[in-house]
């Protein structure tokens, strides 16, 4: 079994709409996840993860300059991550097909495998 | 539809429980994620008609690691499927304070690694107090609270008379204690509905309409009572519930059984001294020796900060005055209540009392 993390995309504008949600939506959308993620604890491959807010601060390099992120004009940006177990590559791509994530057409689920560094 | 729901839940949860770890360990990282932490605890238990489950999930919303206010919260959150908005009101607070003190409360479950488990014996006695104390505070908000909707009043009396239920077919909850507690609910419960009138003004003991009192509930009393009392354990409740027994099987409010209800509370006093149940207690020898015995009695309560701020004591004190004919004094003691009563309903009460005094 290895250790996957499912990074989450969104528009910098989709992750202001999920905040400015009516309890009631946000209610409806984390019962979605509380679904998917159901199903995923059932069968033991869930680790964890966390929603991320949008503000945030990025910090640059040897410099260590600070800006005001993730907001690139027009780009992604992290709106959270989830870590499953899956058997291969393949695996963590079909549990992740029911990811609410996926629910909107420009929402991504990015799949990556674990390293595990010994 | 909702049947088979229902039954097919009970059916996972029946499953899982036979695999009682892994129905843990599988419920640990959803309660750690903040994706999934919420509805977790709310989807597990609030429909499940497994009573186990329930009595669990009460224990650990009472877990002392909780500040009293939230159990009370979490409680009717997770066990009574109360929107927030519901559970606001009930508090006579505002949703954002209702969120973060569930809030705050799931964080400490999760801090406290608290297990969804009936706790050990050692603990059992201490944690069952806290239990019946969440439980009670729920009970009395829907009781007392006139400013309520009947609605709201209805729902918590019954969700803490089915929680008092639950605690009360488990062989290791089902305490003398327990049992007190529940028989207590009960008869208090028989009266919901008979005092306060279509208007909502408070209607006293003593002009309540006992025809109307919930009979069955006070049979479940009694047998609760009964039950409580086959040990040597007496406790506050055991002593509560026998003060409500003897109103409730009191054909009249003048049949009523004066002379035990005040020894009683002089029991009472002693087991839980508290300057309410003194006030209490000299209403009962107002009763059985007359208006002036009242007053006496409260003398010494007249400047206890617990009582200054609310109405009862004055109007306490207003009637009786009025009684004897001191209308005066009568009047400045009903001009202190009204200034202090919260709700329309004992307003209107108070004003009542006060258009019933002779005019000047």
């Amino acid at each position: 079994m290895k250790d996957f993390m499912l990074v989450f995309r969104n528009p910098a504008s989709n992750q202001e709409t999920f905040a400015n949600q009516s309890p009631e939506q946000m209610q409806a959308e984390m019962a979605l996840w509380n679904n998917w993620m159901g199903k995923l604890a059932e069968q033991n491959k869930l680790i964890g993860g966390e929603p991320l807010h949008p503000e945030g601060k990025v910090l640059h390099g040897t410099k260590k300059k600070v800006t005001d992120g993730p907001f690139i004009e027009g780009k992604d940006i992290v709106g959270g991550y989830v870590l499953i177990k899956a058997e291969s590559l393949e695996e963590a791509v079909a549990l992740s097909k029911d990811c609410p994530q996926l629910n909107s057409d420009d929402g991504t689920v990015e799949v990556r495998e674990i390293m595990k560094v010994s | 539809m909702e049947a088979t729901v229902a039954r097919n839940r009970a059916l996972d949860l029946l499953r899982k429980k036979k695999h009682e770890e892994a129905f843990v360990r599988h419920l640990n990282p959803l309660l750690t994620s903040e994706y999934t932490a919420s509805l977790t605890l709310e989807e597990a238990f609030k429909n499940s008609v497994l009573e186990d489950e329930q009595l669990r999930m009460m224990f650990s919303c009472c877990h002392p690691s909780i500040s009293e206010d939230a159990q009370g919260a979490l409680i009717l959150k997770t066990l009574c499927g109360f929107s927030v908005a519901e559970i606001a009101s009930a508090f006579l607070s505002n949703e954002e304070t209702i969120t973060k003190r569930l809030f705050r409360a799931r964080e400490k479950l999760r801090e406290e690694k608290v297990s969804f488990e009936v706790p050990p014996d050692a603990d059992l006695t201490e944690r069952i107090e806290s239990v019946l104390t969440a439980i009670y505070l729920l009970f009395n908000e829907g009781y007392h609270a006139t400013h309520h909707s009947l609605l709201i009043r209805e729902d918590l009396v019954e969700e803490a008379l089915r929680l008092g239920y639950l605690l009360t077919k488990n062989d290791r909850t089902k305490t003398p204690n327990t049992l007190a507690f529940v028989a207590l609910m009960c008869f208090h419960a028989s009266r919901l509905y008979s005092r306060i009138d279509s208007i909502g003004t408070f209607i006293p003991l003593k002009e309540q309409d006992r025809s109307q009192w919930n009979r069955e509930l006070v049979q479940k009393g009694i047998s609760f009572l009964q039950q409580a009392s086959q040990g040597e354990t007496v406790s506050a409740y055991h002593l509560e519930a026998a003060i409500a027994y003897e109103h409730c099987i009191a054909p009249t409010y003048d049949s009523t059984n004066w002379e035990s209800i005040d020894h009683l509370y002089a029991k009472l006093v002693q087991v839980r001294p508290a300057p309410l149940i003194t006030f209490q207690h000299a209403i009962i020898k107002a009763e059985r020796f007359g208006p002036e015995a009242g007053l006496q009695h409260v003398a010494p309560l007249e400047n206890d900060p617990a009582l200054s701020n609310h109405h009862f004591l004055f109007t306490a004190k207003g009637m009786w005055l009025a009684q004897l004919n001191r209308n005066t004094e009568a009047r400045i003691q009903y001009q202190k209540a009204i200034h202090l009563a919260q709700v329309p309903s004992e307003k209107n009460f108070i004003q009542s009392k006060i258009d019933a005094l002779p005019s000047l």
